[in-house]
């Protein structure tokens, strides 16, 4: 880990920075920068907070009245993981304390980053308007912002009501547009740290991304080894009582390096992190696989989209109505809903109310080629033919376990690629140096078909082996 | 097998629409294949100039790609929204129009009414243009960028060629870069 920001300086044109070690507290490097380490004496993060994945969040006292504010409050009522805690009953943690933790990693990364290469960041980013002579403390400022912030337009239950809820505009758009209102956020980043920083802090979490100088600051929230996932693995991990997200992450941050290709600047890794860095994928793929998409809450994934969907008033529109919605409330309700089989939601409700549950008849590998894709979701048209009186869907689930393409892929169209820092400097992809990596498959893709049946009845015997033959019949 | 299963987002329908569109500017001029380069370089252009979709563009020093859009590509063709023609798949690509196309455009078709305009100036444009052209306009793009954030006063132009010329040593004609810095300020993605 990092220097404490606290012991830094404040002000100064040669602030003399010292990294120390997280595990031994030894002073491991020490370098000279031209501009301030914090904006302002209110800038300097003075007060603090527990956390139990990096044990004290210090924060400013401009961060202090961003994070009081009720729109980063509302954070503290939307759950990270929605209904998991319906499988994991421990993961009942929220939005708040994650966004707290990415902004803790990612200071550790860019901290990391400066010890290494100050001289070459300020540099880049002094030449941006509006950064000259305070480089580094503006360019850290904004990626604690952004960090902080990443995540502030999500709305109740996360990414599982998502589609639904979000028609129009995705949690990214909302956190953009949050960010950069006056009227919501907007207003108190432009009055405490100038104009310019809403529109910069948006870029970083947009899916366009920001001036090419602070693709390093992106990339360090939401890239390849980004603290965003960094904190959503080991949190995840430690609520949901698994432990296939830890991994050695100080390390990986302790590894992390910039190389400059043909003019374009990128965070590489220096040659001792390939091994953490795999262990990163892995925790990707089996939180993914254990975890985030697991098949039962992938079902109440469903039922949370056909609930919003069945509301008799509609779908929320405006942006008030969005931010409104928080998993208590929409708790409450589902509750109040779950009593009134009149309602139109009411069987969504009830089966949420009541953990009440179809089950799983069929699925396929968890990494099926996309034919077989289409022959499940044909065995699923087909059950239903033949089951009528039973209520069947199927549900296809997808993710990116990891970008890396294989090496041989570059001569159509480029790959993306981490960059190894070999000893003397030569730099090599991460792809070509692991195998491990390139035996892993890149996307988690599956599909499961399941059906309202009691969990150890003749008829799902019945259909689960009637699955299996149509799907033998369809070439699966 | 036919019929859309898979294959069903709005983003979907953009790449499919970015086939079709760039298809037939192929058609008309006799170029080379659609291939995978192509469709990396056009979703990106779109974006930068405003189009909405879930891709995120790393940008490395062939330019910007997103693994995304191979995976996806791969549903388009296997639900029959488009073909890919190639005879050697493994090394590159010739994507076409195909049989489902049209319904998953109807599907989105607000979507893309919306952005047609620059959907169809960007993909025919680009369609027709060598790979390596191609890297040359991403990296323009790239440095138009990188000095529009700075503190200096445009114009750009010199600065940014002057630059390309450093960090990729005769890789490119100075007539190359001068077609394709004013191709670029013609659909608005640079300025002078």
């Amino acid at each position: 880990m990092s220097s404490d920001p606290s012991e830094r300086p404040s002000d100064g044109t040669s602030a003399k920075i010292e990294s120390r070690s997280h595990e031994t507290g030894a002073i491991h490097h020490l370098s000279r920068f031209r501009g301030p380490i914090f904006l302002s004496e209110r800038d300097e993060p003075n007060d603090r907070v527990r956390c139990p994945i990096h044990g004290f969040i210090k924060y400013s006292a401009n961060e202090r009245r961003i994070i009081n504010h009720p729109i980063f409050q509302r954070l503290r009522m939307i759950r990270q993981l929605a209904l998991t805690e319906f499988v994991y009953p421990g993961a009942t943690h929220t939005r708040f304390a994650h966004s707290l933790g990415v902004m803790e990693v990612a200071s550790q990364a860019f901290d990391s980053l400066t010890a290494k290469q100050g001289d070459r960041l300020e540099s880049i980013f002094g030449a941006v308007a509006g950064f000259e002579g305070v480089a580094l403390a503006k360019a850290r400022q904004i990626l604690r912002l952004a960090a902080l912030l990443h995540d502030v337009g999500h709305i109740a239950f996360s990414h599982a009501a998502e589609h639904s809820l979000h028609k129009g505009m995705g949690h990214e758009a909302l956190s953009e547009k949050i960010i950069t209102d006056g009227e919501l956020l907007g207003g108190l980043l432009t009055e405490m740290y100038g104009e310019d920083v809403p529109s910069l802090v948006a870029s970083l979490i947009s899916k366009s991304g920001p001036v090419p100088q602070f693709k390093v600051l992106q990339d360090i929230v939401s890239g390849q080894m980004d603290a965003d996932r960094t904190d959503y693995l080991l949190r995840d991990s430690h609520y949901c009582g698994v432990d296939y997200g830890r991994f050695d992450y100080r390390r990986l941050i302790d590894s992390l390096d910039l190389i400059e290709e043909e003019g374009v600047l990128s965070i590489a890794l220096k040659r001792e992190g390939i091994h953490v860095f795999e262990a990163l994928i892995l925790a990707r793929y089996q939180m993914s696989v254990q975890v985030y998409y697991h098949r039962l809450r992938r079902v109440y994934d469903k039922y949370l989209e056909w609930y919003f969907e069945n509301l008799p008033e509609g779908l929320p529109q405006s942006v008030d109505d969005l931010i409104g919605l928080n998993d208590f409330d929409m708790f409450g309700r589902i509750h109040v809903d779950s009593a009134d089989p009149a309602l139109p939601q009411y069987q969504w409700a009830e089966r949420i109310a009541n953990r009440r549950h179809h089950r799983e008849v069929f699925a396929t590998g968890m990494d099926a080629r996309v034919k077989q894709l289409r022959i499940a979701r044909k065995l699923t048209d087909q059950l239903k033919s033949e089951y009528t009186d039973v209520h069947i869907f199927d549900d296809l689930a997808k993710a990116s376990i990891h970008k890396l393409v294989q090496p041989d892929d570059r001569d159509e169209g480029g790959g993306v690629d981490v960059r190894l820092i070999r000893p003397y400097g030569l730099a090599v992809s991460v792809a070509e140096e692991s195998q491990l990596l390139r035996d892993l498959t890149t996307e988690f893709q599956c599909v499961r078909v399941f059906a309202d049946v009691e969990p150890e009845s003749d008829l799902r015997n019945e259909i689960k082996a009637r699955a299996q033959v149509i799907w033998r019949e369809l070439g699966g | 097998m036919s019929g859309i299963l898979i294959s069903e987002s709005q983003d979907h329908a953009l790449l499919a629409y970015v086939i079709k569109c760039a298809r037939e500017a192929i058609e008309r001029k006799n170029a080379r294949p659609l291939g995978r380069t192509a469709m990396q370089k056009i979703p990106y252009f779109l974006q930068v100039l405003g189009v909405p979709m879930k891709y995120r563009f790393e940008i490395y020093t062939y330019g910007p790609f997103c693994s995304e859009i191979l995976r996806d590509i791969e549903w388009l063709e296997a639900d029959g929204v488009i073909t890919d023609s190639s005879v050697e798949k493994e090394k590159r690509s010739d994507y076409r129009p195909g049989e489902a196309l049209d319904e998953l455009l109807a599907m989105h078709r607000a979507f893309i009414d919306n952005y047609k305009d620059v959907i169809e100036n960007v993909a025919s444009g680009l369609a027709v243009v060598e790979p390596n052209q191609l890297e040359l306009l991403a990296t323009l793009v790239y440095l138009y960028r990188w000095f529009e954030a700075t503190d200096e006063a445009a114009p750009f132009r010199s600065s940014v060629v002057a630059r390309l010329g450093e960090i990729k040593p005769d890789k490119f004609t100075q007539a190359n870069v001068d077609h394709a810095y004013d191709w670029l300020k013609t659909v608005g993605l640079v300025g002078e």
